[in-house]
């Protein structure tokens, strides 16, 4: 659980990959690129606490359809998005599906380092309250049964 | 002397100007359609006489009457059974003591043939005349040395020399020293082959040099061979021909600017992508040296891939500079898989983002064509985009492009872009290629009518044709420099 979080990047452009890469490196960060959603997908472990930086316009699967199949797998592993364009329909249709930011291409370190701090942070704060969540649902789960064990004969309507 | 006539052909007479009566013999009286027997005088062979040749008749009479006495006159007579026949008198007047002319005597023969040989000869002479000045264009007859020895009006009024000037003309006076090396290889053509044509600029006595389309033919004159031809002055053709090649030029280019102007995200993107790479490193680099103990290896590899990704981007620029260049149509030997794979680069992040997938068979050892490089990418543009366009509706997975290049047995190149969309109905196939014809709702519909044009003027054929399954197949063909050799 101590596990130290890693900034995840997926990039079909390798020269910018190998830059952005370095970039977060820089910044003492972990670092793991991935030159294909596909890759990434694959290897993908939701248990390890980080974020994803994630380019939107990529051949096969894109950015959003990346965001979907990850949702569905049951990661909820907060996203950065790249784009070349800032294009306001497919921003908006991200950020409602959950994406924390909206970054364009070129980015500034300062404001991908911010975007990437807040999104560990925030992967930090939900890991922690699943945790406690978790916690509270284990709790609840023994004293049902310890329940149980008392009162066999108990009904939910009573 | 009477037998001697008849034998010659001619007709003897004797006039007694005293009597009035004409004596002559049967030749004669054949000659002017009397008989035999028919007593003659001269109001009787007045009447023969052609009414426009009475005149000239009497004056000849009264010329031999007054002076030497000869007699000598031509005449046209009309015989009874309407014939024409042109006679040649000849005599003496002979006169009694006093000086008074009493009789004449003389032959007269048919000269009709003569006449009408002259006759033709002279019309045939006004008709080359009346054709050497008809002429719209320069007429010239030159001897095989080149010397300038007949010429028509024209010849004088468009190129400003007078008659007497163009007396000494030589045929290389006319021209340039470029022009005189094509006048030395088709001016000895003429003799050797019989025939020769050029396009030459003759300079106008005021120094201006005006285009014309020259032939030359050999003719034998007086035995000996001379070079008959014409000169056409083409310099309307010529501007006009300049004229349509810059219209030309001017619509691939505008045609060019809108397609490019569709593809600016793309290229904004294909910009945007070296840049963030050089961003980043950057400023990586920075934060490395701020560390302690930096690796400098790490920083050297940092500086070599933003020199790297520099050029990358320079080279975007490049392709689109050239893209967008207004400039002369340059001839030069291109491999067409070049163009293809460019083409394929300049529009990637478009393909991408219509998440299109791209498969390319390109034929190995192709030879290259003679052609203009950027006109060729602007129609492998127009029509790969053209074949994203048309699978737009597609679903994801179903937005396949083909492009194949292959060597065709007629030596033509030929390249092939099939995408998976509706196809083109079958009576839409000429149609598409018409200007402002267009699909799209705010297309010009002038890309492939220029497309066609420019494979066209490259020599080969643009078509449209469906897929053996579906969608449609755009194809051209370009001549490869493989036939030209041959």
């Amino acid at each position: 659980m101590n596990q130290s979080p890693t900034v995840f990047i997926v990039d079909d452009d390798a020269a910018v990959l190998k830059g952005l890469a370095r970039l977060l490196r820089s910044a003492r960060l972990n670092v793991m690129a991935f030159g294909s959603p596909q890759e990434f997908l694959e290897r993908h472990d939701p248990h390890a606490p980080g974020c994803l930086v994630l380019d939107l316009a990529m051949p096969g699967l894109n950015g959003l359809e990346l965001q979907t199949a990850l949702t569905a797998k049951g990661s909820a592993i907060p996203i950065i998005f790249l784009t070349g364009h800032g294009d306001i329909p497919t921003s908006v249709q991200a950020i409602k599906r959950g994406a924390l930011d909206f970054l364009t291409k070129p980015v500034n370190d300062a404001d991908l380092l911010k975007a990437v701090h807040a999104a560990i942070e925030k992967d930090r704060l939900a890991r922690l309250a699943r945790a406690e969540l978790d916690d509270i649902q284990t709790r609840l789960d023994s004293l049902t049964r310890a329940n149980v064990k008392c009162s066999p004969m108990s009904s939910p309507a009573s | 002397m009477a037998l001697a006539a008849e034998a010659a052909n001619l007709g003897v007479w004797i006039r007694d100007l005293v009597r009035n009566e004409i004596w002559a013999s049967d030749r004669w009286r054949a000659l002017f359609g009397f008989a035999s027997t028919e007593r003659l005088d001269l109001e009787k062979f007045q009447q023969r006489l052609h009414t426009d040749d009475r005149e000239i008749f009497r004056q000849a009479v009264a010329t031999a009457t007054s002076g030497d006495g000869r007699y000598d006159v031509e005449f046209r007579v009309l015989l009874p059974d309407g014939r024409r026949r042109w006679i040649a008198s000849r005599g003496r007047v002979e006169f009694n003591g006093g000086g008074k002319p009493v009789r004449v005597r003389g032959v007269s023969m048919d000269i009709t043939h003569r006449k009408e040989t002259e006759e033709s000869n002279h019309n045939s002479n006004e008709l080359m005349a009346a054709i050497f000045n008809s002429v719209p264009g320069l007429l010239f007859l030159y001897t095989e040395a080149g010397r300038l020895i007949r010429w028509n009006r024209q010849h004088e009024v468009m190129t400003g020399y007078s008659a007497q000037e163009l007396l000494n003309f030589r045929a290389e006076d006319w021209y340039d020293a470029e022009d005189r090396i094509t006048l030395a290889r088709v001016f000895p053509k003429v003799f050797s082959e019989g025939y020769a044509e050029a396009e030459m600029k003759l300079i106008h006595k005021n120094g201006e040099k005006v285009s014309y389309a020259l032939t030359g033919t050999k003719v034998i004159i007086d035995g000996k061979p001379c070079l008959v031809g014409i000169g056409i002055d083409i310099t309307a053709r010529k501007q006009a021909e300049a004229e349509t090649l810059r219209q030309r030029m001017e619509l691939a280019h505008l045609s060019r600017v809108t397609m490019l102007g569709e593809l600016s995200g793309s290229m904004a993107h294909e910009l945007n992508q070296p840049l963030t790479a050089i961003l980043s490193n950057a400023q990586a680099a920075i934060r490395f040296l701020a560390h302690n103990n930096t690796d400098l290896d790490e920083v050297r590899d940092i500086l070599k891939d933003i020199v790297e990704q520099d050029n990358r981007a320079g080279e975007v620029i490049r392709r689109l500079r050239l893209l967008l260049k207004k400039g002369e149509v340059q001839q030069q030997p291109i491999d067409v898989n070049d163009v293809v794979l460019e083409v394929l680069k300049l529009i990637r992040s478009d393909l991408v983002n219509q998440n299109v997938i791209v498969h390319t068979e390109l034929a190995a050892d192709l030879p290259s064509v003679k052609g203009d490089r950027v006109q060729l990418q602007q129609v492998l543009l127009n029509l790969v985009m053209n074949a994203c366009d048309a699978m737009q509706v597609n679903a994801i997975a179903d937005r396949q492009l083909r492009v194949r290049t292959e060597l065709g047995a007629d030596k033509n190149v030929r390249v092939s872009v099939s995408d998976c969309g509706a196809g083109i109905a079958s009576d839409k196939f000429e149609i598409i290629f018409e200007p402002f014809y267009s699909t799209k709702p705010h297309g010009m519909g002038l890309g492939l009518s220029v497309c066609r044009t420019i494979i066209s003027a490259h020599g080969g054929k643009l078509w449209a044709e469906n897929g053996a399954k579906r969608g449609a197949v755009f194809n051209f063909t370009i001549p490869s420099q493989l036939e030209s050799q041959s």
